[in-house]
């Protein structure tokens, strides 16, 4: 009865062991599992979150188009000012008046708050022609304005 | 058992705590960003809220001590914080200024000279466009001294026809209406005074320039003129604005008018009246009607009769005029000079060239005044010369005796392109005249220049360094290129035709002559953008042209046919000068019957080929209006009396004499009311004779008389009880007169006024026999003879004005 009663006890333990470590195993893998997915959520809703309130935030201003004609070439000076909340990056100016379009892709457009940029377009406006100037930045909002050559 | 079961419970539950915790930490964040989030979008819309709440305006805008004046008032409600200046000077295209400001403006105040500190030195003869930038982005561009777009202007003249020595209104109303949302500032109103025998002298005060006009906005300068002069005398207005945009301006006449009787005389005829003011008699106006003219057309002193008139087409008729006969009177002529105006178009086309719809031409310059924008008759284009200093000078005899541009290296002419111009595709012609000088550059010297925008593609006719004239058609894939290899920097006038047979093909003739082809083929076509120059390749007057151009004609899709048609030899001979027509004048006294008499003391002229210069040509493309019509006169003088004998006539016959080459066509009208510019209609003017010519009229005094009433108003007119006929004898000066009583059916007295005059349409009216006394049956009856026939009118428009008005019929014969 004795030897029978330490078999018991052995039993116990080795049970009491393998039930302990499943229900850790399986509690770990629970914890990892659901920070991992919590983790990729919360990195996910940061993102779209940051690209929502900075789209909001973001606010261009074409604030000034004026129109050279010196003896080389004509051109388009257009100034830009940030008015909203955060910085943007300008990375493409078009001009076009329906028979002449221009893309200038931007490289150092990149503007504090309140900051202006100001850019020299070599174009052949026309005073009769109405030139439609699209604005892109980095994180892809259009500002879009029409002017006409004097 | 149960031990095992706690423990692993403990260890489960742990664990499933710390996933709870987790899950409420994410959750916890994702709120937290929402509300991060919410407060962004309250955020962003207050700030854009803020922006619109922000407006405001220019109380006042000037340039003194050469710094700008500069007032705003914040109209908004929120304040307003100015953080930027720009300043164009609209005189130099790329003359653009940034200036950074700071100031603020709180609700409800004005914030004033905000310029005080600009380090900017502004001009009071210059114009600029100014722009204010706020720190929240709102902008507003406003122009100083100047308007950068054609503005609505209307000029009113109040009245338009006054008697001497009374005043004029002069009302300019300028209306914001640019298209750019520009406001307008310190607009300075700019009135020209022209006269045309009229003397206007100024009266009251010169109207201030007006601070700021906001779009949608009108107002309205005034000024005030005391107008004197004789009869018929007249004065334009010409209104602009100081540094507006070139052609922008508006005119008015107003016209001196007699009048002879009524109390009425010391207030103005603002009224539109009816029929037109005296005639001297020997003032003898061409008139449409045949009736007793064997078989011809009247000529007599009264007045034309209505607005239509009639247009005698030259090129189908001649013109002939006879005066009436009269048995019983001699006319005696003094020597002097015999003047016959007349009122005529020319034709933009010789014969050959005088094609319909895209075959006809599509632009042209003849410069025939100095103008800032030289006009095309077609009117389908518009030229702009450059400002100074690279505007060309008009020469106004330069060539065949009429204007043309003179370019001096750097001045140029731009063309805007449309469809007229713009080539697109075969065929095409453009035709013009030059004087190269002779000192002129060892280089190109652009005469017409048209390209893409990208500038690939090119249309263009020069002088080359050699002084050959060139005209090349660049497709950006083939260049015809045509050469005269003449040296033209020779100090004379020569036309060139440079035609585009097909998109890649040339075809140049200078002087009528081909010179030289160039045939390529293929259908690569130029469609030219922007501008075309003159006298240079672009506005800054690169490859300036020294010398003179004129006659700039363009065909967009026609080419010249010389093989068959001798078009270009027909465009070489045609003279847009002062030698356009040439007309044959036989001006002499003639028999009852319109037969010569034969004898010299009967001939006044026997002209042949008289030149006519060329005139307006617009009424060949549009319908002829008064003011388009040209005028010039034919003068012949005689050192002799001349006699028109009993029963006798006099006759003056108008035949065109036409060129065998550049044949230009004329049109003459007569018998107008409505042209009221320069001397009227058409006449032939005697020297004074000692009695009246034989008029047209007759009066039978044994039944009532009747006589038309042509209104030519824009309003409708209605006479009154007291309007008359009156004859005056010829010879004594005795009156006779009597009442106007009615028209048809309807009687006009003391208590009835008459039927309406519509605007633009005749009454027909009844008068008494005329007697020494009107009204009174018992006083002597007017006799046979002839009298001069007077119509006095006592009436009253639609919108209420008086009018008074004696109009002179014309000789008339009582039988």
């Amino acid at each position: 009865m004795v030897k029978h009663a330490k078999r018991r006890a052995l039993a116990t333990v080795v049970s009491t062991g393998i039930l302990l470590s499943a229900v850790a195993i399986m509690g770990s893998v629970l914890v990892a599992w659901s920070n991992s997915i919590f983790a990729a959520e919360q990195n996910e809703i940061t993102a779209v979150y940051s690209e929502g309130v900075n789209k909001l935030n973001e606010f261009l201003v074409i604030e000034h188009v004026w129109f050279g004609n010196e003896t080389s070439s004509r051109f388009i000076n257009v100034t830009l000012i940030n008015v909203g909340n955060v910085g943007l990056n300008v990375t493409k100016i078009t001009l076009d008046n329906s028979v002449d379009k221009t893309d200038l892709l931007i490289t150092d457009g990149g503007m504090a708050r309140n900051d202006d940029f100001s850019t020299e377009i070599t174009y052949n406006w026309t005073t009769t022609d109405p030139i439609k100037i699209t604005i892109t930045t980095e994180k892809g909002v259009l500002y879009q304005d029409y002017v006409m050559g004097p | 058992m149960k031990q095992r079961r706690a423990l692993t419970t403990i260890v489960g539950g742990v664990f499933f705590l710390i996933v709870i915790i987790t899950a409420a930490s994410y959750l916890t964040y994702t709120m937290n960003l929402f509300e991060n989030f919410s407060e962004n979008v309250f955020a962003v819309a207050q700030e854009r809220e803020n922006r619109k709440k922000e407006s405001f305006d220019i109380s006042k805008l000037t340039i003194e001590n050469n710094k700008i004046n500069l007032d705003i008032y914040n109209s908004g409600d929120i304040p307003v914080t100015f953080a930027r200046l720009w300043v164009e000077n609209v005189t130099g295209v790329d003359q653009v200024y940034k200036f950074d400001l700071n100031n603020t403006v709180t609700t409800g105040n004005t914030i004033e000279d905000i310029l005080k500190d600009v380090p900017f030195t502004a001009l009071e003869t210059q114009s600029y466009k100014l722009k204010l930038v706020t720190d929240r982005g709102t902008t507003k561009e406003f122009s100083v001294n100047a308007s950068t777009e054609p503005l609505h202007l209307q000029l009113f003249v109040l009245p338009e026809e006054v008697p001497t020595n009374f005043i004029s209104t002069i009302l300019l109303s300028v209306t914001n209406n640019s298209t750019q949302s520009t406001i307008y500032t310190n607009i300075q109103p700019v009135l020209n005074v022209i006269s045309f025998g009229a003397l206007a002298e100024f009266e009251g005060t010169t109207p201030e320039p007006h601070a700021v006009l906001e779009k949608g906005n009108t107002v309205i300068f005034e000024w005030t003129y005391r107008i004197s002069g004789e009869d018929g005398d007249k004065v334009r207005f010409e209104a602009s604005i100081l540094n507006g945009v070139p052609g922008n301006t508006v005119t008015k006449n107003v016209e001196v008018q007699k009048i002879e009787t009524a109390e009425q005389s010391t207030t103005s005829l603002s009224s539109g009246i009816l029929t037109s003011g005296l005639i001297s008699q020997n003032v003898l106006l061409f008139h449409k009607e045949a009736i007793d003219a064997i078989g011809e057309r009247q000529m007599w002193a009264s007045s034309p009769e209505n607005d239509s008139g009639e247009i005698i087409d030259f090129s189908l008729t001649n013109a002939v005029f006879y005066t009436n006969t009269d048995n019983n009177v001699t006319i005696n002529i003094p020597a002097g000079n015999w003047n016959a105006t007349l009122r005529y178009i020319s034709s933009p086309m010789p014969e050959s060239l005088m094609h319909t719809g895209s075959n006809s031409e599509t632009m042209s310059y003849h410069f025939e005044s100095d103008l800032d924008s030289p006009i095309d008759s077609t009117g389908n284009t518009i030229m702009t010369l450059g400002t100074s200093p690279n505007r060309p000078q008009w020469d106004g005899t330069a060539h065949h005796g009429a204007g043309a541009y003179e370019f001096s290296g750097n001045q140029y002419a731009s063309i805007l392109i449309n469809n007229n111009n713009d080539l697109d595709d075969s065929p095409a012609t453009t035709a013009g005249w030059f004087y190269a000088y002779s000192t002129g550059p060892a280089s190109n010297q652009m005469i017409y220049f048209g390209d893409t925008n990208n500038g690939q593609k090119s249309y263009q006719i020069f002088l080359n360094q050699n002084g050959y004239l060139v005209f090349q058609l660049d497709t950006g894939s083939t260049i015809a290129t045509c050469t005269s290899t003449v040296n033209y920097k020779d100090d004379s006038w020569h036309h060139f035709v440079a035609i585009m047979p097909g998109d890649n093909d040339c075809d140049l003739y200078v002087d009528g002559l081909l010179r030289d082809s160039d045939t390529n083929g293929g259908n690569s076509s130029i469609v030219l953008q922007g501008s075309i120059f003159v006298g240079a390749s672009d506005a800054s007057g690169t490859n300036g042209f020294n010398g003179l151009i004129d006659d700039l004609i363009h065909w967009d899709d026609y080419g010249l046919i010389e093989s068959a048609e001798q078009e270009v030899t027909d465009l070489f001979n045609t003279n847009y000068g002062t030698s356009s027509h040439l007309l044959d004048f036989d001006l002499r006294i003639v028999d009852e019957f319109g037969t010569d008499l034969g004898l010299s003391n009967k001939t006044i002229s026997q002209t042949l080929s008289f030149p006519f210069p060329y005139a307006s040509d617009f009424g060949e493309y549009s319908t002829p209006v008064s003011d388009i019509w040209g005028q010039f006169n034919f003068t012949a003088i005689t050192t002799e009396e001349r006699v028109v004998g009993l029963g006798e006539r006099l006759m003056i016959n108008m035949t065109y004499a036409p060129k065998s080459v550049g044949n230009l066509n004329m049109k003459m009208i007569i018998d107008d009311v409505s042209i009221v510019s320069g001397l009227g209609s058409s006449f032939l003017q005697t020297p004074n004779p000692d009695r009246a010519f034989s008029g047209y009229a007759t009066y039978d005094n044994s039944a009532k008389g009747e006589i038309s009433i042509f209104n030519p108003s824009p309003r409708d007119n209605w006479i009154k009880y007291q309007s008359r006929v009156v004859f005056e004898d010829e010879l004594t000066g005795t009156p006779y007169a009597s009442f106007i009583i009615g028209s048809g059916s309807a009687s006009l007295g003391p208590n009835q006024d008459s039927p309406v005059i519509l605007s633009g349409t005749t009454g027909t009216f009844e008068f008494e026999k005329p007697r020494s006394q009107p009204g009174n049956t018992s006083s002597d009856l007017i006799p046979e003879g002839r009298y001069r026939m007077y119509v006095f009118l006592d009436g009253y428009d639609s919108a209420g004005q008086i009018f008074l008005q004696t109009s002179l019929v014309g000789i008339v014969r009582v039988i």
